[in-house]
């Protein structure tokens, strides 16, 4: 049976549910790091839960991750140590599904730290590095991309 | 899919089974990527990545452009023109100002007539032969978007001794706005990892502030004195009005710029100029020094204040040190009207222990000095 959430006299909470149906009953506190929830916490429709259609359980709980640990410490040097780890994940779909999920969720803190962690990855990559790391396909005809770097060539003096 | 070129750590990172997971991230997002890049020259790589990126480089809010080297006209050797500017040993404050003046031109102006934003492959000791040169201007060019942008010199300007710390700020219209320059003659930090029981700044000195006679201190002579912040403050200005004449191009071909700031990798001095000074660097045009690579600096009013040793709370000392605010004379905002701006704008100027050391220096008292255009 879901949890209704609220009725907590000591904390409010709020029940999330992921897009596979997994519940997570979460502090408001915490939830409330993502403007998306704090807005509908404000608007007073989260009884019964809140569902996020867009977001898999398993992506859910690293984001939950996040939000307590920011919610709970301020260290300074301390939060630095976990984004760093938090954002050391060996494989790429799960830190693009993070993006996606910290937009969705308008988690600024997440977003900025993933998003930083993408540019990270490519900058100091030459062309081909960058497409072979993400898989990007160069659709570009020959003649099109020879004109590209020409046009700016000084990037690509190496 | 090993990568056959270089490691990286990233290596962990590649996609599975060949999907592109910039597929499903929707352009906003990318363009947030693209943001935190910054890096001009990654950002052209990006360019030529694919049409989507290429679509979205032009896109860019902010960019930061780390110039390589810059080339000094005369082919010379630019590393020597920045010991040229020591301390001349001269006597008299005139002397000292002209010849100064030829050292600073030889020293700061010749090295910023050529700016490289990349050096070309295989150059080694400033060899020309198949150099390309890139101008910062001709980097930007795709960026015509861009509001934000950054560029940092390689070296900084102003050359000085040993343990001398100099640092400057300078906001620019069309002209010169406002400069703060912090500098002493020595500075000495807190043996590592201690932190002084000095609750807050002193400044420890004969010289109390209650000294009436309205004359500067005997100690500012035997510390090299007022000739002293003279080079540095004529340097500073110069090599502001430098870096404000090297943007024309830059700004004029970027309409959509709204914050450009110019420093330099050791952090030395910043050029800044927000979206009002822009406008008037569009509508007004340049006053351009005689036969100079910069523009001309106005007559100005400057505030000096000084205190010959200042203790801050973790535990730096700085010898010396000296606080010069210096303001166009006659504009509406000169020195004692717009006074609350122009006092957050010097607490604001520096960061770390400068901040603080600008704070107690603004309490000091204040000597008045007046500079000719040049």
């Amino acid at each position: 049976m879901a949890s209704a959430g609220s009725g907590d006299e000591k904390a409010a909470t709020v029940t999330l549910i992921s897009s596979d149906n997994e519940h997570f009953e979460v502090p408001e506190a915490v939830a409330t790091l993502s403007q998306t929830i704090r807005h509908m916490i404000e608007d007073g429709c989260t009884d019964g839960g809140v569902p996020l259609p867009n977001v898999t359980g398993r992506i859910l709980a690293k984001v939950l991750e996040y939000c307590n640990k920011h919610a709970a410490a301020s260290d300074k040097d301390e939060l630095e140590k976990f984004d760093k780890a938090f954002v050391d994940i060996d494989d790429q779909a799960t830190l693009f599904d993070l993006v996606m999920a910290a937009n969705y969720l308008d988690i600024r803190g997440m977003l900025d730290l993933t998003c930083q962690t993408i540019a990270d990855m490519i900058k100091g990559k030459s062309v081909e590095e960058i497409r072979e790391t993400f898989n990007i396909k160069n659709d570009f005809t020959p003649e099109e991309e020879a004109e590209i770097r020409r046009e700016n060539q000084w990037a690509f003096d190496d | 899919m090993q990568s056959r070129h270089r490691i990286f750590a990233e290596d962990l990172l590649l996609a599975a089974e060949g999907e592109d997971h910039f597929d499903r991230v929707p352009d906003s997002l990318v363009l947030i990527i693209f943001n935190k890049l910054a890096d001009a020259r990654s950002l052209g790589r990006c360019s030529a990545v694919s049409r989507r990126f290429n679509a979205l480089v032009p896109l860019v809010d902010d960019a930061c452009l780390r110039i390589d080297r810059v080339i000094p006209a005369d082919g010379a050797d630019g590393g020597a023109g920045a010991d040229a500017l020591g301390l001349a040993g001269a006597p008299r404050p005139r002397a000292v100002l002209s010849h100064l003046l030829k050292a600073m031109l030889q020293a700061v102006l010749k090295p910023f007539a050529h700016c490289d934003a990349k050096s070309g492959a295989g150059a080694h000791g400033g060899k020309h032969a198949q150099l390309q040169h890139h101008s910062p201007a001709q980097v930007l060019k795709n960026f015509s978007s861009i509001r934000n942008l950054r560029m940092e010199l390689p070296v900084s300007d102003v050359g000085t001794d040993d343990g001398v710390i100099l640092k400057w700020k300078a906001v620019f219209g069309s002209t010169l706005q406002s400069c703060v320059i912090l500098g002493g003659t020595k500075v000495e930090r807190a043996a590592g990892g201690t932190h002084a029981s000095v609750p807050a700044a002193a400044a420890a000195d004969s010289d109390a502030t209650g000294d009436d006679s309205g004359s500067i201190p005997e100690s500012f002579y035997t510390n090299g004195g007022l000739k002293l912040r003279v080079v540095w403050t004529i340097s500073s200005l110069i090599a502001a009005a430098t870096r404000h004449y090297l943007l024309r191009e830059i700004v004029k071909e970027h309409p959509t710029l709204e914050q450009v700031a110019l420093t330099d990798a050791h952090g030395q001095g910043t050029l800044s100029m927000g979206r009002d000074q822009l406008k008037e660097f569009r509508d007004k045009p340049l006053a351009v020094a005689a036969a100079a690579n910069r523009t001309q600096v106005p007559a100005c009013n400057m505030k000096l204040r000084y205190a010959p040793l200042l203790e801050l709370s973790d535990g730096t000392r700085i010898h010396g040190a000296t606080l010069v605010v210096i303001k166009p004379v006659g504009e509406a905002g000169g020195i004692g009207g717009g006074r609350k701006e122009l006092d957050d704008f010097i607490a604001d100027t520096f960061d770390g222990p400068f901040r603080e050391a600008v704070g107690v220096l603004s309490k000091r008292r204040t000597y008045l000095l007046e500079m000719n255009g040049f």
